[in-house]
């Protein structure tokens, strides 16, 4: 593609500044060195016996054949399609305006690739986490885990008597990691596969389908920190009003059942 | 590869802290032992090299480095010709690569056993907590960006006391699996190969540090050399390093001088040997396979072990510093694994190592 465009950008400069031959003894040597074609009020001396319309004349450049262009073309949209490149210009032209996570969804539909090498990503990454788990159960210890999590990194097993650690006193410590398994859920790795997961989780709290605080989780919020900052406003009287507990007010009748009419 | 001498090892009389040497240290016995290291060194680094020189891309990443750092026209192209460049195989790699910036995988560990569900859930926490505090995440665009270029990209899984975990990104040039199977895994073998500065090794192995400065100035007049003369393509890396400095004039390809500083970076070359070494115990005593000079009570991946039984049964680490061994012993990791991860984005069932995914793009 680059020896496409360079090619076409050494034809445009060789049409803006032209070629321009003569015939032997039409024009003097001395004379022809010191022509600028180009330059705005040159002049020409010419020998007497020759024809200014028809001694000196510029040289066209070569066309470009139309299928250069086409081969060009060709090669963009395979580059790009080989790439995953999504062109929002053209989404732009669209009468629907597409959002940014039905970009990401298409950009990773038009590039199955991408979703292979999120795939070996994820076994890569399987294979890192079983050396990892191990390295838990061996090197972090208790100071670690409480400044990392605070008092969610302490285990019953920190008060055995081989402890503080995470493993039990009755079981092999080297082995003890291997009752344990990991594994990283297929398509987690690509930011679209979270979109979507959030989406559902919305739909389906909208339908009462969900607890609120599995919905917060979900949208990577604080769920106690909420909890209690909604406790707060409802106590203050602001933000959003708690639901009726169900059961303290009339069901809804539809209009025969208010009349006996059903 | 040669036969692998048996490391060191101790008597099951000693109380760990005192633990005397069970093979001999001393004398004749000491000197054979690292004159079997040495030949055990070469051959596996030799056959290192040449599994690394039957990866395709080999050579092909300097081409695809240069396309990518703008440099596609050919030096001697006419100077009046355009040498107008669009960048588009660097253009779908940040592309590429920024569709990992929000990677967050959903880990899930877990256990059949009801007592053990806290612990799951502690280690859960822990990995995901320093996934963010690493920067594991830039980590794994990193190692990306390398596979995307070599074909192969690889992890070095490191973790230390009293909680720190660590992924190093390499590339083909860096680790070396000898005798690899598709999975890194089965290999019998892996070397990690880097450069350190002195103070490093005085650092962490003070007790084998003596007069390792002849080592550094070794590898000073090599890296002199290599300043100079660089390896042509048909010598083997393995070949090109044995060769003297004369040699390397003779058959080197002549680069400027000032290419690469040669005297302002003082360091050694570390190669960490990982090996699935199979001896046993032959002994009628039990022998506790343990760091040769730190307290028991400092770290804990020392083992007894039962005569008949493995005695490296999680790995057998080797590390030199130029040709200085520095360590024999255990592998420091209670997993049993190599601490590698291998990443290919585009394997292929016909060797170890992937292509390199803009291939089709860049042909």
């Amino acid at each position: 593609m680059n020896e496409i465009i360079a090619g076409i950008l050494d034809m445009v400069r060789r049409a803006l500044n032209p070629t321009v031959v003569t015939k032997a003894g039409a024009v003097p040597q001395a004379t022809w060195r010191e022509f600028y074609p180009d330059m705005p009020g040159a002049r020409l001396y010419m020998l007497p016996n020759s024809n200014p319309q028809t001694d000196v004349r510029y040289i066209a450049p070569p066309e470009i054949p139309a299928w250069v262009m086409q081969a060009h073309q060709y090669l963009s949209m395979e580059f790009d399609r080989l790439a995953g490149i999504v062109d929002p210009g053209a989404l732009g032209k669209k009468k629907q305006v597409p959002g940014g996570d039905t970009i990401e969804q298409m950009r990773e539909m038009l590039n199955t690739p991408t979703q292979l090498e999120s795939r070996y990503g994820e076994l890569f990454l399987r294979d890192v986490g079983v050396q990892a788990m191990s390295n838990v159960f061996q090197y972090f210890e208790l100071p670690m885990r409480l400044r990392l999590l605070g008092k969610d990194g302490i285990s019953l097993e920190d008060f055995n008597y081989e402890g503080p650690n995470l493993i039990p006193d009755h079981v092999t410590r080297e082995d003890h990691w291997k009752n344990f398994s990991m594994m990283i859920t297929p398509g987690s790795l690509l930011g679209s596969s979270r979109d979507r997961e959030k989406q559902t989780a919305i739909n389906m709290a909208a339908k009462g389908l969900l607890p609120l605080q599995y919905l917060w989780s979900v949208l990577e919020l604080n769920p106690k920190q909420l909890m209690e900052m909604l406790k707060q406003e409802h106590e203050m009287g602001i933000g959003a009003k708690a639901p009726k507990p169900s059961g303290q007010s009339a069901p809804k009748m539809t209009g025969g059942q208010k009349t006996g009419n059903v | 590869m040669d036969f692998l001498p048996v490391g060191p090892h101790y008597g099951s009389d000693s109380d760990g802290e005192n633990a005397h040497y069970a093979t001999g240290n001393q004398g004749e016995d000491r000197q054979k032992y690292l004159s079997g290291l040495e030949h055990w060194r070469e051959s596996a680094k030799e056959e290192a090299y040449k599994t690394a020189d039957l990866n395709p891309e080999k050579e092909a990443a300097a081409r695809y480095m240069r396309a990518l750092g703008g440099e596609y026209w050919d030096r001697r192209r006419a100077k009046y010709k355009s040498k107008v460049f669009d960048n588009r195989l660097n253009n779908s790699r940040i592309t590429d690569l920024s569709l990992l910036t929000q990677t967050r995988p959903t880990i899930d560990i877990s256990t059949k056993i009801d007592a053990y569900k806290g612990e799951a859930d502690i280690v859960s926490k822990v990995i995901r907590s320093e996934w963010l505090t690493r920067d594991m995440d830039a980590e794994f665009i990193r190692v990306n960006d390398i596979t995307k270029l070599n074909g192969t990209g690889f992890w070095k899984i490191g973790a230390a006391s009293p909680g720190m975990m660590q992924a190093i990104s390499c590339g083909p040039d860096s680790v070396f699996p000898i005798q690899p199977g598709f999975h890194l895994q089965n290999s019998t073998a892996m070397l990690y190969k880097t450069w350190k500065a002195l103070s490093y090794f005085r650092n962490k192995f003070p007790y084998g540090c003596a007069g390792i400065e002849k080592e550094l100035s070794d590898v000073e007049q090599g890296a002199g050399g290599a300043a100079q003369f660089t390896r042509p393509k048909e010598y083997p890396e393995y070949t090109w390093e044995r060769l003297s400095p004369a040699m390397r004039r003779s058959v080197g390809i002549r680069i400027g001088s000032g290419d690469i500083g040669t005297s302002v970076f003082k360091s050694l070359e570390m190669q960490e040997y990982y090996v699935d070494d199979p001896q046993v115990n032959e002994s009628k005593n039990k022998v506790l396979m343990r760091h040769p000079y730190l307290p028991l009570t400092l770290y804990n991946w020392w083992y007894w072990v039962n005569p008949g039984e493995r005695l490296y049964p999680r790995k057998r680490l080797l590390v030199f510093a130029g040709r200085r061994l520095m360590y024999d012993g255990p592998a420091p990791f209670w997993h049993g694994l190599f601490p590698f991860a291998t990443l290919r984005l585009n394997p292929v069932p016909w060797s170890f190592w992937g292509l390199e995914v803009s291939r089709p793009a860049t042909s």
